[in-house]
This record gives structure tokens, sequence and C-alpha cells, in this order.
């Protein structure tokens, strides 16, 4: 009988009319994470900023001896990879983790030692089920930065390569381009260069300041400092980064089942025409044999 | 000669004040530093304690505790980077005094040296809290 065909079409739109409904609450959920961590990044945007222009100021002043200025052969490197804790927000971690992956075997290849400092569940456990050094993880950040996490990630990069474990460290995560775009990138960490202190004009560089307590010591202090706060902002943007791209895939999930459904809608009906049709003519034939 | 300047104070969260005074002091490693318009460029730490804006000449004033961090005076500018910083009436006295009470027995209690310096800065932050508050 063509009646049950319907009915089993009936059954899939009601469970796809489900799974919709759940994409777009977890749609929902994440537009509005992600305009909280956008917003605190914007907020934290200003401090950066200045402490990077200050940052410029001394180290074109004070001569630089800091240790994290260090350029040391390359023997150990470290990647720390910021990608989620949780999935279905499209292909984020896996571009990442692309990237991620072919930097530590071009790495390996070059015979340095290297080791993966994973931020978020989906990379820890992509590199420890493939057998690579997992130097430390964290996956309980939840997509919301705040500065201690800048604090204790950016205390344990520079321990550990103050001690010598690593000779470079790295960062992989996506940079946040818009919401519809976040780009996977590869960005030095330690030593820090001083051309990376982008984002600043330099303005005021010409000034005569009167530095207290002295250059070099005022130097020491800002530097942790300064990559606290770098690691924060990097964190703060990767989880602006995953809440877009949660927003986005879910958003594409939510219209994928309005089509599925609308799809699914037609041929039950053509179906419930085709079972009317036939059973009319089921009753006209009888009729006529009469 | 401008008689009022700028005062920018950013935390890491945000901007936290951003206005005109005609004086202004604040907590330096070295003691308190006063401000007042046309200061020299000046490039200083900043300790936990309480910063001090004079609005104008009636004595209209603004305090904030603040943590550490710097401060930068340029062009009439003056550039708190601080890592907290809370104005007077938003300050949760309650909250400030078992902080301190607090930071006190941890500092007493402890024989290690590892976190002292953590203890330490707390007793520090709580204390210019209170300050700022004005309840001690």
């Amino acid at each position: 009988m063509a009646g049950a065909g319907v009915k089993i079409l009936n059954k899939r739109i009601r469970s796809v009319k489900n799974t919709q409904q759940i994409t777009k609450a977890m749609k929902m959920v994440a537009a509005a994470k992600l305009q909280r961590q956008q917003g605190k990044m914007l907020a934290a945007r200003p401090y950066a900023r200045k402490l990077t222009e200050l940052m410029q100021q001394l180290a074109s002043k004070a001569e630089i001896a800091d240790p994290l200025f260090e350029v040391r052969p390359v023997q150990k490197r470290l990647f720390l990879v910021i990608t989620s804790d949780k999935g279905l927000c499209g292909s984020y971690n896996m571009n990442i983790i692309k990237l991620a992956h072919q930097a530590v075997d071009r790495s390996v290849a070059d015979g340095v030692e290297t080791a993966v400092y994973a931020i978020g569940r989906k990379g820890a456990e992509y590199f420890r089920k493939r057998g690579y050094t997992v130097f430390a993880s964290h996956e309980d950040f939840g997509g919301d930065a705040d500065s201690s996490q800048g604090k204790m990630v950016g205390d344990t990069a520079v321990g550990a390569f103050l001690d010598g474990t690593f000779d470079e460290v790295r960062v992989i995560y996506a940079a946040f381009v818009s919401t519809m775009t976040q780009k996977p990138v590869d960005q030095p960490l330690l030593p820090i260069a001083p051309d990376a202190m982008d984002g600043a004009d330099g303005e005021g560089a010409g000034q005569d300041y009167i530095w207290e307590p002295s250059q070099a010591e005022l130097f020491g202090v800002l530097v942790p400092l300064y990559l606290r706060n770098r690691v924060f902002m990097t964190l703060s943007e990767a989880f602006t980064s995953e809440h877009a791209a949660r927003m986005t895939s879910m958003s594409a999930a939510t219209e994928n089942a309005g089509e599925l459904i609308d799809a699914l809608t037609l041929q039950r009906n053509r179906e419930r025409q085709a079972a009317i049709t036939s059973e009319l003519l089921d009753i006209v034939g009888g009729a006529n044999a009469l | 000669m401008a008689r009022s300047f700028k005062v920018v104070i950013v935390t890491p969260d945000k901007t936290a004040y951003e206005g005109e005074a005609i004086s202004a002091v604040i907590p330096g490693l070295a003691g308190y530093i006063g401000i007042w318009a046309n200061h020299a460029p000046l490039v200083a730490a900043v300790i936990p304690g309480v910063v001090t804006l004079k609005k104008d000449d009636a004595g209209s004033e603004l305090r904030m505790a603040v943590g550490s961090g710097f401060v930068e005076v340029s062009d009439n500018t003056v550039n708190l980077m601080v890592e907290t910083c809370e104005v007077a009436g938003e300050i949760d006295v309650d909250r400030a005094e078992k902080a301190l009470e607090r930071a006190r027995r941890r500092l007493a209690d402890m024989q290690e040296d590892i976190d002292r310096e953590r203890a330490r800065l707390a007793v520090a932050r709580a204390q210019a809290r209170l300050r700022a508050a004005g309840k001690k």
C-alpha cells in the first residue's frame, strides 16, 4: 500500500524539524557568545595597544638585554595550538589542525625536536592520538578568554623558554577576519621579535621621557606583562573566531534542514496524491465492472 | 596654556575611565606622583594604590583604586595602564575588607616565599580599595 511511504516520510520530516530546532538554538547561543567575546576583544584593544606602544618606545631606547628577546639556534620548538573544546563549528578546528600538523611535520623534518602545547580539546586529542609530544594542554577554557588564562599560558611558555626546554615558541590559531572568515595563522611568540610589536604607530617615540624607575627596571616589569597580554589577546581573538565559525556553520545547518524539509514535504505530498489517485482508479474500475 | 589635561585609564578588560582633570595623584613605585597640566613627558611604574583626580577648582574629586601597571604622560595626556581600576562609588567595602583579612592571614601563615609576593600584592590591593572608598 502506498500509504506506508507517506507515513515514513512524515516521520522523517518530524525528525529533521527537531534537528533544525536544535541547530537554530545553537546558532543563537553562538551568536550571543560571539557578540560578548567580540565586545570583550574590542574593549581589550586600547590596553594592548598602549602596552605595545610603551614597549616599542622602551625597546627603541633601552639596551635590549632581556632574555626573552634572545635568539638561540632552534633545537627544540613548541607550537601553541588553539582550537575549540567542542565540535559543531564547521571546518574551524580542521583548518587550524591542518596548518599545525604541516608546521609540526616540517619542523620535525628539519631535525628539530617539536612539541605541541594544545589549548582546546580538539587539538589536544588530535595530536595525542597521533603520537606527537603534547607538552601541556588546557581543555577547560570553554571559549571564554580572561586575563588569568593569558597569565597561565603566557607564564608556562615563558618558563619553558627561559629554562631552555624550548628555543622557540610559535602560536597557531584562527585570526578573526570577519564573522564569515577566520584565517588560520602561524605566528612567532618567543623570542620576542622587535618587529613583532606591530599595531602601534610609534607616535611619541621621539619624546624625551623621564623614566621612573630606570629604563632597564621598567623593561623588566613590562616584558612579562606585555607577553601575558599578547597571549590573552590571541586567546580572545581565537575564541571570537570559534564562536563566529560555530554561528556560521549552525546557520548553514539550519538552512540545509529547511531545504530538506521542503524537499521531503514535496515528495510526501506527491506520494499522498499518487495514493489517492490509485485508490480512485480502483474504485472507478470496480464500479465499471459492475 | 591649558589648565586641564586628559586622563585615560585602560585595563585589560576595558577602558575604565576617560575624562579631563586639573590634577592627578598616582601611586608610583617610588612614591606618589603629582601631575598638573603641561607635565614633562614621563613613564613610571604604578603600584596598587589610590589614584586621585581633581576635576575643578571647587575641589570635586574622583578617587579610584588601581592595580599595578604603568603611567605614561605626554602632550597633556595621562595614560594609565593598570591591571584593575575601580571607582570609589563602585567598591564593595565588605568584600574588600574580607579580601584584606584573607590576604593578611595568608601572609601570616606563609613559610615559603613562593606566594608571598602575591599575598603582599593582594594586601596592597585590598588596602587601596578601602582607602579609595574612604574607609581607612
